[in-house]
């Protein structure tokens, strides 16, 4: 195991006296407590991490947040493997392993970087131009390789053993960011007496203030206004938290990270929990970024950005390099330099600018750093690590460059371009950026409504003036919420430091190759590897809108959403096009700001959970009966009740049979109800079903059929009327839900006068049909107070009474076409009702059946279900034309006399059976012609079974003019397994056409 | 009428769920056999029928579908315009009569205590055990004693109401039966996270 | 993701509502035969870019229809009125 070379003996807001080890790409290194995964790597000495996602370039760590670009890297093993994770946000934790990415057969010696060799070649482009081109054939035969070579780390193979949660939240004032402004915006909302919750990304509060020198005066600031945060009840304080999408309504995406810092969660523990957060105002302290200046190799490893530097520095006490370039256009870089040099660094400073500050260069000068004014790093030369840079002389103003002037040795080259507010919410709103000329910077144009921008985020130039912009803005959003201001807002009792305001910079985002010094790749999106030149093709090749450069080129599709990338590219389009950089503009932003995992978002929505499941008042018992269960939209139904060694088909031949022979029972409670109740009651009715309903008798059903508007039918269903007013609706059991919201739309829109009101009581009733010739000696043998007889309790009559002690109603009605009754009990009596029956049952021979054997009968009597009422039929498709009332209009009686409904060739609904022996047919197949399989055909077969009372397999289908081709023989073919099986066409109604055996 | 299925009965077990000490920041038990009756009305006639009503509950009748009246061991939940849910006690002998005589000559009544599992969920982290899948918010501050909500959690169609007493969260859930099952699995399943405790059913 | 004002219920998230489509045809009288009327109540739609009236209904809360006025560029919603009460009475006669 290596020594910590890099490490400082001192500083830092690292735990000396928690050691941890941890492994990348199988080597075994130390780290601390509180370090992250990028700065244990870097005390190790250990700077190359990946390779580039295009070129194969050797990459180093860049930066120390969230915007860091090249150290993506594999994380965990098995099923808790995941790739593309950035490791300048990986908490250290002991036992962690890390693998780095893009790189075989190892990242020291990698094949493919030969790309890189011929990384003209492999332009912008190249891949559409290639094999889109008139050469469109290549693809298929280089995709493979292709995609070896590219493509976004590995994903995992296993499941992952993990939980994830989801959870909604509510607040007055959400701030976004724990930095300084953060900090202090919800101290001043929370002192108001609102409901703020605060959202920081990382493990800790204190953002920037983090990466200043440890026991500094903002260190007792941020100490104190944490505690005071954590005193308040009414403040919820969210770290390792990523608020990564704004939706309307300011309605937020978050992601927590609860175990991603720990090996494994703690038990019973989600790993990450995705949070749906309403709030009432936001005030973004999201900070901002600093960006990189675009040179010569400026992706060698060993080059950084100088805030990370910074970082690395005071709050990892690690040292990135013992010798130091700093490259910057800012007075911001300034802070690194000291840093470093107090650290015992070797600092030379390379300043674009002619001149800076007298106070700054007092500074250097007493730090002994030397300061090349007015002059650039052309390019960055070494290997796998920065060895030396080339500086000329340089004008920022004109954007000229000389010839070389000196090559400075260093290990280490920090880099500042300038800064860039963090403002991806407000774009994901839509919200409008604009350019500061001043500051150079892309700060919050218009604003939406209840969002606020506060700090650095706002460009806010100093601590102070970061912190009292944070209290402006948390106190006026809880004012927004109708909360009063603090009396106090702005007081803390730790003052802040008076710093001077480091805001000078020259905005130069590219240096140019210097004269007659050959060509080094230039990058400005280091993740997707886009480079200046490729920014100059798209442009020459008229991709000048910013929506078009970013698609052609891919610059800021990467993972990292062109944190660090989006403004160079931006600036460098601007300078080629001539063009002011407000005039070209920026590209949309959409969530995710970070990645999410797809796992947070499925949450606890998985396995059987993934949706949820209806069960039936009789469920328990059907399962103690050995049911097979079945899932039929949400509900899990009996599907056939096996003997021992019963196969299904078996099982449901011999329970249909039960039911032609003697008597089955079957659970039918997921049938959709519906109480329809008031003095319009009938009057709705009748709009509603096709047929009439005013002229139905109290204590009679009738089997009903809706439209929709557009003629289509959408549902049928026995309709009871219980009462003069009061009616009791069934519907199928898929059209339940659809049948009730439609009815609701027609009482509230369309009729909004008719005095009747619908309830949904679906899940009142337990519902048990029992069919059968002994059918109703069944019944009989268990209810006292209701005539069975024939002619007192006739086909199609309803009762109530009681079966035992329960209450129940009695439907005469039949879907198998055998003598049948429907019961209905209280669904809590459901499980009792099913067992008085059953108890009944063996003087009857009585079986229960499931719904495979339900199937089978109603197919055998040719009764439509949903596979004929399939949302795209008529009445007169499936032979109920008689359904459609002559005497009144009725939803969908207009426009069932459109022309195509009233084609005399649209698909009838017919019977089908084999043509020649005994053949299973297959639903879905298309019906053609003999012979002629080509095109549509001229029907399809929709339901498919082997009918026990024929001993033979039967199907129903739809063929166009089918009731006329009774006895003809057609092919049903099936393309996908190559089958063709001629069929004869024949009645639907297989059994007992005359329906004598309903009253039998 | 004999005895009312649970229809969690198959899949209640009274104990703790998650960590298998310390206190138990969710206390989850169903309630037994409520009595509900929905009543509605018309427009026109529907404030004459709540006058009635209020004479026959001795309590006020709510007027929007944010607050329930909690009175005598009932509830009345305002769930639409002209629709009232009355929920009582397994032997509310007023309330049963109300299915058989409508309390008013304008009112449509039916009986839907079977379509319903009440399940209570109390203790400290009741509210984030609920906000887990429900998309309401249950602040003291918004959602006092006796709000209620209509809403989904996972996916199911529940109403929530907050019950007494002041101070405590107690929220009582009423699942549609048929979710039943599937609403407790979730339920038990998220609350192992939080540690909780299942107790007898009431 | 929206946050619809139910004017029953309060405020709300989406997932509650289900969306009922264009609210600007309304619905002919039953008895209205015509072909011509019914197609552009069933089929026609308009496109809007800004504000669009339509229907919603509170499926998962108090059942309720409603009409929305939503711009349909920024989401923004306007207005939220119970169906019952902002329709004429179309179709009442039925007959
Ligand atoms: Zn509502």
């Amino acid at each position: 195991m290596s020594e910590q070379t890099g490490r400082l003996d001192r500083g830092g807001r690292i735990d000396r006296s928690r050691p941890m080890s941890f492994v990348f790409d199988g080597r075994a290194y130390r780290g601390f407590f509180g370090d992250t995964l990028a700065s244990a790597l870097l005390a190790n000495g250990v700077h190359l991490v990946g390779r580039s996602f295009k070129y194969h370039r050797p990459r180093g760590i860049y930066a120390a947040g969230v915007e860091e670009p090249n150290a993506l890297v594999g994380l965990r093993q098995g099923g808790r493997h995941e790739p593309n994770v950035v490791a300048t946000t990986v908490e250290l934790f002991d036992g962690l392993e890390a693998s780095s990415q893009h790189r075989w057969p190892s990242l020291d010696f990698d094949v493919m970087s030969v790309i890189d060799r011929f990384s003209r070649v492999f332009a912008s482009g190249f891949y559409y131009k290639t094999f889109m081109g008139p050469f469109r054939g290549a693809w298929m035969f280089y995709e493979k390789f292709i995609r070896r070579a590219a493509g976004f780390g590995d994903p995992p193979l296993e499941p992952d053993p993990d939980r994830y949660e989801k959870g909604h939240a509510f607040c007055d004032v959400l701030v976004i960011g724990g930095g300084p402004s953060g900090l202090a915006a919800a101290l001043a909302a929370g002192r108001s007496g609102a409901r703020v919750v605060l959202v920081e990304d990382g493990a800790e509060l204190g953002g920037a203030l983090l990466s200043r020198p440890q026991g500094g005066d903002t260190d007792a600031w941020l100490a104190s206004a944490v505690g005071e945060l954590k005193g308040l009840p009414n403040v919820r304080l969210m770290t390792r938290t990523t608020v990564f999408g704004a939706y309307d309504n300011l309605v937020f995406g978050l992601l927590e990270r609860v175990g991603d810092h720990l090996p494994v969660p703690a038990p019973d523990q989600p790993r990450q929990r995705y949070w749906i957060l309403r709030a009432r105002q936001a005030v973004l302290a999201t900070g901002m970024l600093e960006r990189p200046i675009v040179f010569g190799n400026n992706d060698l490893p060993g080059v950084m950005l100088a805030s990370a530097g910074r970082s690395y520095v005071n709050r990892y006490a690690v040292i990135p390099g013992r010798s130091v370039v700093v490259f910057t256009n800012n007075d911001t870089a300034y802070g690194a330099a000291l840093d470093l040099k107090a650290a015992g660094a070797d600092v030379a400073v390379v300043d674009v600018r002619g001149a800076i500050g007298a106070e700054l260069d007092r500074a250097v000068r007493e730090a002994g750093i030397a300061l090349h004014a007015g002059c650039a790093v052309a390019r960055a030369n070494g290997r796998k690590r920065v060895r030396n840079v080339e500086v000329c002389v340089f004008d920022a103003v004109r954007g000229r460059i000389g010839a070389t002037k000196s090559r400075l040795p260093c290990d280490l080259l920090l880099v500042s371009g300038g800064w860039t507010p963090t403002l991806q919410l407000l774009g994901q709103r839509g919200a409008p950026l604009a350019y500061d000329d001043k500051r150079a910077m892309l700060i919050a144009g218009a604003v939406p409504a209840g969002y606020r921008v506060a700090g650095s985020a706002a460009g806010e130039p100093g601590v102070r003036q970061r912190v009292a912009s944070g209290m402006r803005q948390g106190g006026a959003a809880a004012e927004a919420c109708g909360y009063a201001p603090s009396p106090e807002p702005g007081v803390l009792p730790v003052r802040l430091p008076d710093e001077p305001a480091m805001t000078g910079i020259a905005p130069v985002a590219v240096i140019p190759d210097p004269p007659g010094a050959g060509y080094r790749k230039k990058f400005v999106d280091f993740q997707h590897d886009v480079g200046y030149d490729d920014i100059a093709l798209a442009l020459s090749e008229g991709y000048e809108s910013i929506e078009h450069l970013k698609r052609y080129t891919t610059l800021g599709m990467a993972p990292d959403q062109g944190k660090t990338s989006s403004f160079n590219a931006l600036a460098i389009a601007a300078q080629m096009l001539g063009r002011p950089i407000a005039a070209v503009g920026t590209t949309t932003f959409r969530p995710p700001y970070r990645p999410v995992s797809i796992g947070a978002l499925a949450g606890a929505e998985t396995g059987l959970h993934f949706k949820p499941t209806r069960r039936s008042p009789m469920h328990d018992l059907h399962a103690r009966n050995g049911a097979v269960f079945i899932t039929t939209g949400l509900w899990l139904r009996p599907w056939y009740y096996p003997m021992p060694g019963e196969s299904i088909r078996e099982a449901y031949v011999r329970e249909a049979d039960a039911v032609r022979k003697s008597v089955g029972m079957v659970d039918v409670s997921s049938l959709g109800k519906i109480d329809v109740q008031g003095p319009d009651a009938a009057e709705f009715l009748n709009r509603v079903y096709t047929n009439a309903f005013d002229t139905l008798p109290v204590g009679r059903a009738r089997y009903g059929v809706m439209l929709r508007p557009d003629g289509i039918v959408i549902d049928d269903g026995t309709t009871s009327r219980l009462a003069e007013h009061h009616y009791f609706m069934t519907t199928t059991t898929a059209g339940a839900g659809a049948v009730m919201t439609f009815l609701e739309y027609l009482l509230q829109t369309a009729w909004p006068d008719l005095k009747v009101q619908v309830t949904s009581v679906t899940s009142q009733w337990a519902a048990i049909a029992v069919a059968g010739p002994r059918s109703r000696d069944l019944i009989a043998s268990l209810v006292r107070d209701v005539d069975m007889e024939n002619a007192a309790f006739p086909f199609m009559g309803v009762r109530q009474g009681h079966l035992g002690a329960i209450p129940v109603r009695l439907l005469r009605i039949s879907f198998s076409g055998e003598m049948a009754y429907e019961i209905y009990a209280p669904a809590g009596c459901g499980e009792t009702l099913w067992r008085a029956i059953s108890d009944a049952g063996p003087a009857f021979d009585l079986v229960p059946y499931g719904i495979e054997a339900l199937g089978a009968l109603r197919i055998e009597k040719g009764h439509v279900a949903g596979a004929e009422i399939d949302g795209r039929t008529t009445l007169a498709d499936m032979g109920l034309a008689r359904m459609a009332s002559k005497k009144k209009p009725f939803i969908g009686s207009a426009l069932m006399q459109r022309e195509g409904l009233l084609d005399a060739h649209r698909p009838q609904l017919v019977g089908l059976e084999s043509a020649s022996g005994d053949m299973a047919l297959r639903a879905g197949a298309i019906l053609c012609e003999p012979g002629r399989h080509q095109g549509h055909g001229i029907g399809f077969v929709s339901s498919v079974t082997y009918s026990p009372a024929l001993g033979r397999h039967v199907a129903l289908g739809f063929v166009s003019r089918g009731l006329s081709r009774e006895g003809d023989v057609i092919d049903a073919v099936f393309p996908l397994r190559g089958e063709v099986t001629p069929v004869r066409v024949r009645s639907a109604h297989f059994v007992d056409p005359e329906g004598r055996r309903l009253n039998a | 009428m004999p005895e009312q299925r649970s229809a969690l009965a198959a899949v209640y077990r009274p104990g703790r769920i998650g960590a298998p000490e310390g206190p138990a920041a969710v206390i989850l038990s169903e309630r037994l056999s409520r009595t509900l009756v929905q009543v509605c009305g018309w427009r026109d006639s529907f404030p004459q029928l709540c006058r009635g009503l209020e004479a026959l509950l001795s309590c006020a009748i709510p007027g929007d579908g944010l607050r329930a009246v909690s009175h005598a061991g009932r509830s009345i939940f305002r769930v639409g315009p002209e629709r009232l849910w009355v929920a009582g006690a397994a032997d509310d002998d007023l309330l049963r009569t109300f299915v058989t005589q409508a309390p008013g000559e304008d009112a449509v009544v039916t009986e839907i205590g079977h379509s319903r599992t009440v399940v209570r969920v109390a203790g400290a982290q009741a509210r984030t055990l609920l906000n887990r899948g429900l998309p309401v918010d249950l602040d003291h501050s918004v959602f006092p004693v006796d709000a209620f909500a209509q809403s989904v959690i996972h996916h199911i169609p529940v109403l929530v109401h907050r019950t007494g007493p002041e101070g405590e969260a107690v929220f009582d859930v009423y699942v549609t039966r048929d979710y039943a099952v599937s609403f407790w699995e979730w339920l038990t399943r998220v609350a192992q996270a939080l540690g909780g405790q299942i107790r007898e059913a009431e | 993701m929206l946050r619809i004002a139910c004017p029953y219920c309060g405020e709300r998230d989406q997932v509650e509502f289900t969306y009922g489509g264009d609210a600007a045809s309304g619905f002919p009288a039953l008895a209205d035969a015509d072909l011509d009327r019914w197609t552009d109540a069933v089929f026609i739609r308009d496109n809007p870019r800004g504000e669009h009236r339509e229907l919603w209904q509170h499926q998962h809360g108090c059942r309720q229809w409603l009409y929305v006025v939503r711009d349909t560029v920024t989401h923004a919603i306007q207005s939220v009125v119970p169906a019952r009460d902002a329709s004429p009475a179309a179709g009442a006669d039925g007959r």
